[in-house]
């Protein structure tokens, strides 16, 4: 409950006259999240509470955290602090950093909503701070864009709320540790997956439901452009793993295949893409496509090696794209634009450089980083079902090399550029990047620290009823 | 524990190196280097008494993914010992010679850090107790020699020698974890000793999904050995500095071949021909190649390519010690060959057409002496080390009645000769073709290389004697005949070397313009260029062009539709607050009679 209560406050606390005081509490309110998430998963006996909310309905003010929600309530706590810390010079930064600690505490709710209609409203409020950060602060064409958004997204939320009225109304409770229990015949299994999953699919996005997707990159404030990528999009895994999995495995089990190829289509093609790119932006789009893609590949393909995969390729994922939206922003404030392809920055700014291929060896899962054990274990889980789709899937692996390298060759390599007087990192950004390459590090040597956390996921489907 | 130390000097120097190395001078940093392979040399030396009397020594570190067999754990026999031992060896005198040679070289700290690292990932892939921590080394290593290739990052060439290594190494990454990842899935394990015990359980049972693992691996080791055809990446990163060829030749190409030496009693029987077969290919074409080039660098990075399909020869036949035997003399001879040439095209002013040297012998007299025996070596002559490499290849060959691999490794064998001895004779004894200043090398490059020359002519003979506990091979067996052949082979391709080129490279026209066929490698980089990259590429662009497009303007229209039928809707209900709040009652009344009607 704190890792929701705490970022209200944050928000709250903006409507008070702190002015330049808001970037330090939002970030001090995403730290403090890590901290609450960690004692209550380290205390361990997950604290699972319950009100009764709206009883006639069925429905619960019921939350509660397991292994994966406590990993990713952590990664979202370091993104939103990275993100506010990155937000320096704002507009109006009042107003920025209530709806940016408000964005944090519909993010926290998603994670911890035990119940699918408290679910249903976070996720749905999510969409309010997300979209008025776009509308706001958002780069060219942010109007067009944000509309975009969120028509794509409203369109699945309509199909997902269609979704739970029905299987709240049939089951007449909507508490998740009851509906676990409930058993909805097996042939109606299919069309309630299709439901949920069209919210969650869109908002992943699984190809080929990914049109909002590089414009919002484009767009968006980099640091939104992080919790974005980095959080936003794994609440869709989550999602999918603890709603989806255990409430239709006769349906995901009879949609398996057709998501494993979507999935498989999904990840090739974002790869093949990014190597297209001529903009940091869009790269990071096309390659979080790819790899987002990938990830939901080891959800889909549903072994508990595959779970835990996209869980360690999950906080992994955020942790780079983070590092890559800093290093893109830094990049920009030193040649002046996005465009890729000026080079030679390798011996003006070796410090740059360095962070920025730890980033890319990272994002494309190079051992010793926290990219390889999540792509690891994924791949393992696909080749397990099905030895064909894992070759493909493999495949990815020599795209993402030829997009990483690709990159890395037309920015910094060549001749000697000519840039800004003092092109290399200073103390305020690297103060940013040193946490985040040490928490890669850290997850690649060591993977059994998250894998460890999502094995004690009980509660998810046994826990305290109503 | 010891055997952990040896991988954990390079690995942690390399660590140590990247986090606090700002701090240190760049000798420092070459000295820090110099010391942890040399430890880990050492380690390695001092487990050869323990494993006398028992067959391998394994260390547990740790849990590490959650797999079955995949644990932080190393073992090693007495055969990856001897390769454990050449690798760190040969780094140790590299990273010796790199302390003076890169002591202008303003990137000397990531040099050294990625250096250790390649070291130490070679050495996970040849210590590692089960196949996704190879694959880990493997890939460690393929990311530190995209480092060391991309090292001088302003020069065009290397760069794009960089992009052209990470690409290849990673078709090779996804292949040997494809692999690993069938076998897995087939066997439940990735234990390298359990799965030799598994596969040998099994026979034929799982012979479809054995069969595919196995050709996934050999992709793997084709891969990172740059044999056919993915060998382009190893003539490209001639390109690098002299140290980061030396290191990219002697330790990192080894690892495909240890691949396939240590996975030998799981990989089936048809795809370890092919390997001996390719190998015997690639040995053969790419020592024709050699005689045709004009750089240095590029005459001695085909060789490398050469020598390893010999050794692909040796391990696909299951003649292990011939394969561990040429391994370890090729590092040795080879290191001597890349230093030597780094050192006169030093001295000579970054020139490195063979064309453009010549008279070099009175002016460096030891690094032509070390030059010269690394040549004998590379060319078979005895008493160096090559020739008894060699004699072991052909006698496996041989004695597993492969007539084909004989005459290819024979044939191998002749062009290597000519194309070794036409670069010594054009560097040093052809008459000079432009006169210049050329001085010996300073002492710190030349001790390393004259240690390594010493090696690589005395390597053969300790070997054959029985002192080095490396295992012996069937050379006792092979008949005399086959012995003379293939001396009499290296002599012929080493003289006619010697006479074509002895008065320069201008008066050896006619050989030159025979060879010319050669000059620009086998053409499978315009084929890859043509075949993959540029076909890739147009995907790519209709994708961007065409799917996005569409998609995007999908979801335009799907929302214009959307509205339009809203407004429809509108203009067709009835006007008017109660009408519509009627509507919206008898919709949700409509809604709760099917839930309550389809709850039952």
């Amino acid at each position: 409950m704190d890792v929701l209560v705490i970022p209200l406050i944050a928000a709250a606390a903006c409507a008070l006259p702190i002015g330049t005081l808001a970037r330090p509490l939002a970030v001090f309110a995403g730290l403090l999240t890590v901290v609450a998430a960690g004692v209550s998963a380290w205390v361990g006996g997950s604290p699972f509470e319950s009100v009764v909310w709206a009883g006639p309905l069925g429905a619960q003010l019921a939350v509660g955290m397991d292994g994966m929600s406590t990993a990713l309530l952590m990664l979202s706590g370091v993104l939103f602090a990275t993100g506010a810390a990155a937000s320096g010079g704002v507009r109006s930064p009042r107003a920025y950093f209530a709806l940016w600690s408000l964005l944090q505490a519909t993010v926290a709710g998603i994670l911890i909503a035990r119940d699918l209609i408290l679910f249903f409203a976070f996720w749905e409020a999510l969409l309010v701070p997300l979209t008025l950060l776009m509308w706001q602060w958002g780069g060219a064409d942010r109007r067009a864009v944000t509309l975009r958004l969120l028509l794509s997204w409203m369109s699945g939320s309509a199909l997902l709320l269609t979704g739970i009225l029905a299987l709240g109304v049939g089951a007449r409770t909507f508490a998740l540790a009851d509906l676990g229990g409930y058993r909805l015949a097996e042939g109606s299994q299919v069309l309630f997956a299709l439901l949920f999953l069209g919210a969650f699919a869109v908002r992943l996005p699984l190809f080929p439901l990914h049109a909002w997707h590089a414009r919002a990159y484009v767009t968006a404030p980099l640091p939104l452009a992080i919790v974005l990528a980095g959080i936003i999009s794994k609440t869709a895994i989550y999602a999918i793993a603890r709603i989806c999995l255990p409430l239709f495995p006769r349906g995901m089990a009879d949609l398996a295949p057709y998501l494993i190829a979507l999935a498989t289509v999904g990840a090739l093609y974002g790869a093949l893409l990014a190597m297209r790119q001529r903009d940091t932006r869009t790269f990071i789009a096309y390659a979080t496509l790819s790899q987002v893609d990938f990830i939901s590949l080891g959800v889909f393909v549903g072994s508990p090696t595959g779970r835990e995969g996209a869980l360690i390729a999950s906080v992994s994922h955020g942790l780079v794209v983070a590092m890559l939206v800093l290093l893109a922003g830094s990049l920009a404030r030193r040649i002046g634009s996005f465009e890729l392809g000026s080079g030679g920055l390798a011996s003006r700014a070796p410090l740059l450089t360095t962070f920025f291929i730890a980033a890319v060896l990272t994002l494309i899962g190079v051992p010793g980083t926290s990219g390889a054990p999540g792509d690891l274990l994924i791949l393992a889980a696909t080749f397990a079902r099905s030895a064909g789709v894992g070759l493909v899937a493999a495949f990815v692996m020599i795209l993402s090399a030829a997009y990483g390298v690709g990159l890395l060759r037309t920015v910094f390599f060549g001749p000697a550029a000519v840039v800004a007087e003092r092109p290399d990192l200073r103390w305020r950004e690297r103060a940013l990047l040193i946490p985040l390459l040490a928490l890669v590090i850290v997850f690649g040597v060591a993977p059994r620290i998250i894998g460890d956390l999502a094995e004690r996921d009980a509660p998810a489907t046994a826990g305290p009823g109503r | 524990m010891t055997l952990v130390l040896v991988v954990a000097f390079p690995i942690g120097t390399a660590i140590a190196i990247a986090i606090v190395g700002g701090g240190l001078g760049r000798r420092t940093l070459g000295i820090l280097t110099t010391i942890a392979m040399a430890l880990s040399f050492g380690a390695a030396l001092s487990m050869v008494a323990s494993l006398r009397d028992r067959p391998s020594v394994s260390a547990f570190v740790g849990p590490w993914l959650p797999i079955p067999g995949a644990d932080l754990a190393l073992v090693v026999d007495s055969s990856m010992l001897a390769v454990t031992l050449a690798v760190t060896g040969v780094a140790a005198l590299i990273a010796l010679y790199s302390i003076d040679y890169l002591s202008d070289d303003r990137g000397s700290r990531g040099f050294f850090a990625a250096f250790a690292l390649l070291v130490g990932g070679t050495l996970l892939v040849i210590l590692a107790a089960n196949l996704l921590l190879v694959f880990a080394g493997w890939e460690l290593a393929g990311v530190a020699a995209y480092l060391l290739v991309g090292h001088h990052r302003e020069r065009a060439p290397a760069a794009r020698a960089a992009v052209t290594l990470f690409v290849t190494e990673r078709v090779g990454d996804a292949a040997l974890l494809s692999g690993t990842l069938v076998l897995l899935s087939e066997l439940r394990t990735v234990d390298l000793a359990q799965l030799g015990g598994v596969s040998i359980e099994h026979g034929s049972m799982a012979g479809g999904a054995l069969a595919a693992a196995s050709v996934l691996l050999l992709i793997g080791a084709l891969a990172k050995s740059a044999q056919l055809p993915l060998h382009g990446w190893l003539a490209d990163s001639a390109e690098a500095a002299t140290p980061v060829s030396a290191v990219l030749q002697t330790v990192a190409v080894t690892s495909g071949v240890v691949l396939l030496m240590r996975m030998r009693s799981i990989l089936v029987p048809d795809v370890l021909d092919a390997a001996a077969f390719i190998g015997g290919l690639t040995a053969f074409a790419a020592a024709l190649v050699a005689i045709a080039q004009r750089d240095v660098r590029r005459v001695l990075a085909w060789s490398t390519i050469s020598q390893v399909g010999l050794m692909f020869v040796s391990a696909g036949l299951g003649a292990l010690f011939a394969a561990r035997f040429q391994l370890m003399a090729h590092a040795l001879l080879k290191a001597v060959l890349v230093l030597g040439a780094g050192s006169v095209r030093r001295a000579v002013g970054d020139e490195s057409d063979v064309g453009r040297y010549g008279g070099l012998a009175t002016r460096m007299p030891w690094t032509a002496g070390a030059f010269g025996i690394g040549t004998l070596a590379l060319a078979g002559i005895p008493p160096a080390a090559g020739f008894f490499a060699i004699a072991a290849t052909v006698s496996a060959a041989y004695s597993e009645n492969e007539a084909i691999l004989t005459a290819l490794v024979l044939l191998a064998t002749l062009a290597s000769a000519f194309a070794g001895v036409r670069l010594f004779t054009l560097m040093f004894a052809a008459p000079a073709a432009s006169v210049r200043e050329a001085h010996e090398a300073p002492p710190l490059q030349d001790i390393p290389f004259l240690v390594l020359a010493v090696g690589a002519l005395g390597f053969g003979a300790v070997v054959s004697a029985g002192i080095l506990p490396i295992g012996s091979g069937p050379t006792d067996t092979t008949p005399l005949w086959l012995l003379s052949a293939t001396f009499t082979v290296a002599l012929a391709g080493s003289v006619s070397a010697w006479l074509g080129y002895r008065h320069g490279l201008a008066r050896a026209a006619r050989i030159e313009n025979a060879m010319h066929w050669a000059g620009n490698g086998l053409g499978t980089d315009t084929a890859y260029a043509r075949g993959i990259a540029r076909p890739l590429a147009a995907v790519a662009r209709e994708l961007d062009a065409g799917a996005e497009r569409v998609n995007e303007r999908a979801v335009g229209s799907f929302a214009g539709a959307a509205l339009s039928v809203s407004r429809a809707l509108r203009r067709s209900l009835p006007e008017g607050p109660q009408a519509r709040q009627a509507l919206v009652l008898a919709g949700t009344l409509a809604l709760l009679a099917f839930w309550t009607l389809s709850g039952r």
